[in-house]
């Protein structure tokens, strides 16, 4: 159960940080990025402080996060297979599909 | 303690950022080193440093199983979509090689890869999670879009501006005129 209660905190500080990631690389003039960022800035302590509160005794922040959102990798990963199943079936689509 | 476990995240982060700056603008002014940097962030991720933890040892590991057919299966998708009848017109030596790609990809994923062992809870756990992000995210997006625009006057368009938008205009008009 700890596992699991670590693997979405580690999803929520996962998501948050692509989002802010997002924000920061592909910033134009007519951006207003303020409440997003905040917004992710809050989600993403939310994941923290799951992660804190589940995990080891006296791990520092740093540590949970890097434990957290290593096992929300390994899951969203571990789910590469089936995003391809799914892709493949698409490529058998347009290979096949006439346009009448 | 040895830091270089960084350089794995780092490289993480700049495949995100990567992928980001080579999606962000109209296609005409997109970031030209946006793919190369999120290509050099996978090769950082791919080669993974010393002092790494338990769980990032075990996403590493995933990671570098995953690309050994990730990667040729999205060529192949890459290759057929390339090739796939568009107004009714195919390329079979395309269509070929990607169906070629992707059954090599889905062959050394089966035998070398063991797709379908990993605990599905996990994953369930992390779409959850993400999400949770996702509609956050949305919400924010909304409430941005929703507030009153300022009374700031937009500025004109630029010299290259006013020059890409009168060559659009004029090339389309010139197609309409040969039709």
């Amino acid at each position: 159960m700890a596992e699991i209660i670590l693997t979405l905190s580690g999803a929520l500080v996962l998501g948050s940080l692509l989002v802010l990631i997002n924000i920061f690389s592909a910033t134009h003039p007519y951006h207003k990025p303020l409440p997003l960022v905040i917004s992710s800035l809050l989600v993403m302590s939310v994941g923290l402080y799951i992660s804190m509160a589940t995990g080891p005794e006296g791990a520092t922040v740093l540590d949970s996060m890097r434990q957290s959102t290593s096992l929300a990798i390994t899951g969203l990963i571990a789910s590469s297979p089936v995003l391809f199943a799914i892709l493949t079936l698409l490529m058998v689509r347009i290979s096949f599909w006439r346009n009448h | 303690m040895t830091e270089w476990w960084l350089q794995w995240w780092i490289g993480l982060f700049m495949v995100v950022c990567g992928f980001s700056m080579g999606r962000m603008g109209p296609a005409f002014s997109r970031s030209k080193i946006g793919y190369p940097l999120a290509l050099f962030g996978l090769a950082l991720a791919f080669f993974s440093p010393e002092g790494l933890v338990d769980n990032e040892i075990m996403a590493s590991s995933t990671l570098n199983r995953t690309l050994y057919w990730a990667i040729p299966g999205l060529v192949g998708c890459y290759t057929l979509s390339k090739g796939a009848p568009i107004y009714n017109v195919t390329k079979p030596a395309l269509l070929l090689a990607g169906w070629s790609i992707v059954a090599i990809s889905w062959y050394v994923m089966l035998k070398y890869s063991e797709p379908f062992t990993h605990e599905i809870t996990s994953s369930l756990v992390t779409i959850f999670g993400l999400l949770i992000v996702f509609v956050v995210h949305i919400m924010a997006v909304r409430f941005v879009e929703s507030r009153p625009l300022s009374d700031e006057t937009v500025e004109p368009l630029s010299e290259s501006e006013k020059t890409y938008v009168t060559t659009v205009l004029s090339r389309n008009l010139k197609n309409m005129e040969d039709q």
